[in-house]
């Protein structure tokens, strides 16, 4: 006996322990593979409120509580007139919002609600967010890329965020998880929607989600019941055929429903499915079946929650009823509540008669009723109150669940081949990289996520790349090692085989037979049944979705920023579900979010305002700030702009700052260690074992490179030696000149060359400059002058050119350098001092 | 560039000269505090980075350098990073230009601050009298500490 109540407080209190438990670093527990079996919780409260709000209704305001209408926020004041009739004159139970925008919605809801006798239950199909509907507001993963992650934790805390947005729109009821299971790459309408093809998989996963949303008093909606997934026509456009025998039913499409009906599960919705070994009577939809919601569902799965027919507009229904009467075999079947209803005076009206004919009893009309006003309840509808619209879009995009949203990204990717380890990239010094996008531009986040780990070059293809248009790409190509494509634009459904031409598959053959080709898929996995070039590749990375977190992350994972942990939740060719290859480290730095190191953005809140305080005051025109934690970037910006002129630029993290003495150490430094490491130099040496022709004559033979580079050798801090190249404050002619030639051949600025014996001139004066005999801790530049010189004898190589092949480009390092104007465009240089002696500018 | 010295040889030069972003400055610097390995490849090894981020003179001379690195201060007095928030293992180096950037190996924690605080003035010192630099370390390096003893 379920209903028993010591059970419900067994189960209420398996509930709330794993719940607690799941705070826990290492919880996975709330995701039992069997929980005990549960009656929901709405149906378990006390029936005070649903009591006094059930005897002020009519008999026939009873029937208009089974009522869910459409609502759109995207229309205009004529459909608002249409609910607001329906609300006051049929007092329609509930609404269920489609297309529109978060402020619009939250207003009409408020609107609707203040005209409801009775609240009204509001639901949305919010399967990966609120951004299935709506306008500006969060996209979570489809569930498809939620099937490849192996931590079902995560889609727990994933279900507490939308439950959290849901709430705080006004929502009670998200049509959502999908609980079918998609064993069909044709299947035009779950496919993408669904967890795949694994039953387990399914059923954790949906649990997961369902629970992290009851728990945030959102009520979840496993449809479609009784599974949806092994079909290839849409029962939005006709009557979808399921041939299975009851046996394989109980084994595989009732399986995950099952599951959750037994973790607590709150509402299911029926499909419109001719399903025959179940109800063989022609044209008889599941949702009109009594033998499926009635006797298969309630009284044979135990589930006594609340039950959703699917949109009765939908073909599968309407096709073969006419409105008024198909309500009337709903709710026959066993249906609570009517969605998208067409004709709803019509529909009482029916309703009516069929309870005159003792059809149905007003008695159970009432049952119903009651369900619904508990339902109402356990969402917080007995203490009704507006939606508060002030920082409402703030709310609906809290860091906690964008950070929520990035880790279930991370976590799904999945690299399903990986020849010659071609993920991570290595080696970037013997690389020339070639970043090739499909189906957009070159502007795009994957690109910009690879900025940052590399050097390469932007290409763009169309998808239906004409023959001329392989033959290009073919010829400009030819010079790379490494070619990187990114597919855009894909089709997440299998109309027009996922997006995938006959000309793409041309191109990306042609390339990976020549090239070593990474692939990356924005779209859905199943497109690799047929997409034979696609097979070619060195390495395979499957990132589901056209998303800028999917970009990002493909981005790190390719470069080494990131791990790969996802499994590919569906079979495709060549790959069976549950294949991907799992690299548990990173290589390289990963972008991230402070949350990802346990820190709260709140306690970083006072960066910004020391830097607006800064800027106030003028302290400089405008910065860059970088902060990493174990190889974890969690704090990347820059403020204001390059000058404090009227219109300067404003800085971006891509800009390039004067670093001054940080030199020492990014280029003299590391210099150093590598020809230390590599035992050309020891610092524990003196100058006179490097420049001996240099210093031996000279105060400086003895001096340890050790003691230069510590600031103690006695050296005097700086010598202006510009001051003696200059005549009445402008440059000298016989030193400088506004043009490059072989003797004036170092740029000084814009238009001013020095001549290349300044260099000696350099020298002649530091060494006619006294050392202290003193060795005490006196900062100067000046031992760096040698160190340069050092570097140039051992490498033969200026130091530029040996910072830059030793490091700055093994590293893919492309924004640090010497020598500015040369690398890069002046706009991306903050200005420095404006000089007004030496160089004019 | 701002320094003359190195704008007469050119630009290059072992003192000043260089550009960067923070970004790739940033990977120099993890480069450094994982003691010469980054991207599945060693460019130093482990032991040099380990002595010039020492301070070969604290002992015999009170002198907090390292060799080519500055250190953090050990007993009071100012120095380049805020106040007790970094460990001695701690190195890095701040520039005229109004730049700093700092790695902790004992916490992991890189910083880099970029700025032209010389524009168009090399007179302003405010970012030193404010103490900017230090001021938003010490909001990363509290953070951190904090994030740490929550685990």
């Amino acid at each position: 006996m379920r209903k028993l109540f010591f059970l419900a407080i067994v189960g209420a209190f398996v509930f709330l322990s794993s719940f607690l438990f799941e705070q826990t670093k290492s919880a996975p527990a709330v995701l039992k593979e069997i929980a005990p079996k549960v009656t929901p919780s709405f149906l378990k409260q006390n029936s005070k409120w649903v009591d006094s709000v059930f005897n002020t209704l009519s008999e026939e305001e009873r029937i208009g509580q089974l009522f869910m209408v459409a609502a759109y926020s995207n229309r205009d004041s004529t459909h608002q007139r249409e609910i607001e009739k329906l609300i006051t004159d049929q007092k329609i139970g509930g609404l269920i919002f489609f297309q529109g925008g978060p402020i619009r919605q939250a207003n009409l809801t408020n609107a609707y609600q203040a005209k409801a006798k009775v609240p009204l239950l509001v639901s949305i199909d919010a399967e990966w967010g609120l951004a299935m509907r709506l306008d500006s507001t969060m996209k979570f993963p489809k569930q498809m890329t939620l099937g490849a992650i192996s931590e079902n934790n995560l889609i727990y805390q994933m279900g507490e965020q939308i439950a959290m947005q849901c709430k705080r729109m006004g929502i009670h009821i998200n049509l959502a998880p999908v609980a079918d299971v998609n064993n069909n790459s044709e299947n035009p309408v779950i496919n993408y929607r669904s967890f795949g093809e694994d039953k387990h998989k399914v059923s954790n996963k949906a649990i997961a989600y369902m629970k992290g949303m009851q728990n945030k008093g959102i009520m979840a909606n496993a449809k479609h019941f009784p599974g949806h997934g092994d079909t290839d026509s849409d029962s939005h456009k006709t009557l979808p055929i399921i041939k299975h025998n009851r046996e394989r039913l109980d084994s595989l499409e009732l399986y995950p429903f099952q599951q959750m009906i037994d973790s607590g599960l709150g509402s299911m919705m029926i499909a419109h499915l001719y399903i025959p070994s179940l109800d063989d009577r022609p044209n008889r939809a599941s949702t009109l079946s009594e033998n499926i919601v009635t006797d298969l569902l309630q009284k044979e799965m135990g589930f006594e929650g609340l039950i959703f027919t699917d949109a009765l507009n939908m073909r599968g229904v309407s096709a073969f009823y006419n409105p008024g009467k198909l309500d009337v075999e709903a709710l026959l079947a066993g249906n609570d509540v009517l969605l998208f209803s067409e004709d709803i005076p019509k529909a009482i009206e029916e309703i009516k008669m069929a309870i005159d004919q003792k059809l149905i009893s007003q008695k159970e009309i009432d049952r119903r009723c009651r369900k619904i006003l508990f339902a109402k309840a356990w969402c917080g509808l007995n203490k009704y109150k507006p939606i508060d619209t002030a920082s409402l879009s703030e709310d609906l995009h809290k860091s906690e669940a964008e950070f929520v949203n990035m880790k279930l990204y991370e976590s799904a990717l999945t690299l399903l081949k990986n020849e010659e380890a071609a993920v991570p990239v290595m080696k970037l010094s013997e690389k020339k990289i070639a970043s090739i996008t499909i189906g957009a531009g070159n502007e795009n986040d994957f690109n910009t996520a690879i900025d940052r780990y590399c050097e390469f070059d932007a290409f763009s293809y169309s998808l239906k790349p004409s023959n001329d248009e392989i033959a290009k790409a073919l010829d400009e190509l030819k010079e790379y090692n490494l070619v990187l494509i990114t597919i855009h634009d894909m089709n997440q459904r299998p109309y027009q085989n996922f997006g995938i031409t006959n000309q793409l598959n041309s191109l990306i053959d042609s390339l990976a037979s020549q090239h070593n080709v990474i692939l990356n898929i924005l779209g859905n996995p199943y497109c690799l049944n047929r997409f034979e070039g696609a097979h070619k590749a060195k390495a395979i990375l499957v990132s589901y979705e056209e998303e800028k977190l999917a970009k990002d992350v493909s981005g790190q994972i390719i470069f080494g920023g990131l791990p790969v942990k996802g499994k590919l939740p569906v079979s495709v060719k060549n790959y069976p579900n549950g294949s991907g290859i799992i690299i548990d480290k990173s290589i390289r730095i990963n972008y991230t979010m402070p949350q990802a190191l346990n820190i709260s953005p709140k306690d970083l809140s006072g960066v910004e305002l020391i830097v607006s305080e800064a800027l106030r005051e003028k302290v400089f025109p405008g910065c860059q700030i970088f902060a990493a934690k174990d190889g974890k970037v969690f704090y990347y910006k820059s403020f204001g702009n390059h000058t404090y002129d009227k219109g300067a630029l404003p800085v971006k993290t891509t800009d390039i700052y004067d670093l001054a003495s940080i030199t020492k150490i990014a280029s003299s430094t590391a210099s150093l260690m590598k020809l230390q490491s590599e035992g050309v130099v020891d610092v524990d040496s003196s100058l006179s074992a490097y420049l001996s022709n240099m210093v031996d004559t000279s105060a400086y033979k003895n001096i340890l490179l050790k003691e230069m580079l510590t600031h103690q050798a006695g050296f005097t801090p700086w010598i202006p030696f510009y001051v003696r190249t200059l005549h009445k404050g402008k440059p000298k002619f016989e030193l400088y000149s506004v043009k490059q030639t072989d003797y004036f051949s170092e740029r000084v600025a814009d238009n001013l060359f020095a001549h290349k014996s300044l260099r000696d001139s350099i020298f002649k004066k530091i060494l006619s400059t006294k050392v202290s005999a003193v060795k005490k801790y006196k900062y100067s530049d000046i031992g760096y002058y040698f160190i340069n010189e050092i570097i140039r004898n051992k490498t033969n190589m200026t130091q530029d050119d040996y910072v830059m092949n030793t490091f700055y480009k093994p590293l893919g390092l492309e924004n640090i350098g010497y020598k500015p104007r040369l690398k890069w465009d002046l706009n991306r240089i903050p200005p420095t001092e404006e000089d007004k002696t030496f160089r004019g500018q | 560039m701002h320094d003359q010295g190195a704008a007469m040889l050119g630009g290059v030069c072992g003192h000043a000269g260089l550009f960067s972003n923070a970004n790739d400055l940033g990977v120099m610097m993890q480069l450094f505090m994982q003691y010469g390995e980054y991207g599945g490849e060693r460019y130093f090894k482990e032991e040099v980075v380990k002595y010039f981020t020492s301070a070969p003179y604290f002992v015999s001379n009170k002198n907090r350098r390292g060799i080519g690195f500055d250190k953090a201060v050990r007993a009071g007095g100012s120095g380049p990073t805020c106040s007790k928030c970094t460990s001695n293992e701690s190195f890095g180096h701040s520039g005229f230009t109004g730049t700093i950037t700092w790695a902790d190996p004992k916490t992991g924690f890189v910083y880099v601050f970029l700025s032209n605080r010389v524009n168009p003035d090399a007179e302003n010192r405010k970012i030193i009298s404010l103490s900017i630099r230090t001021r938003i370390q010490k909001i990363f390096t509290d953070a951190i500490a904090k994030a740490e003893k929550a685990i």
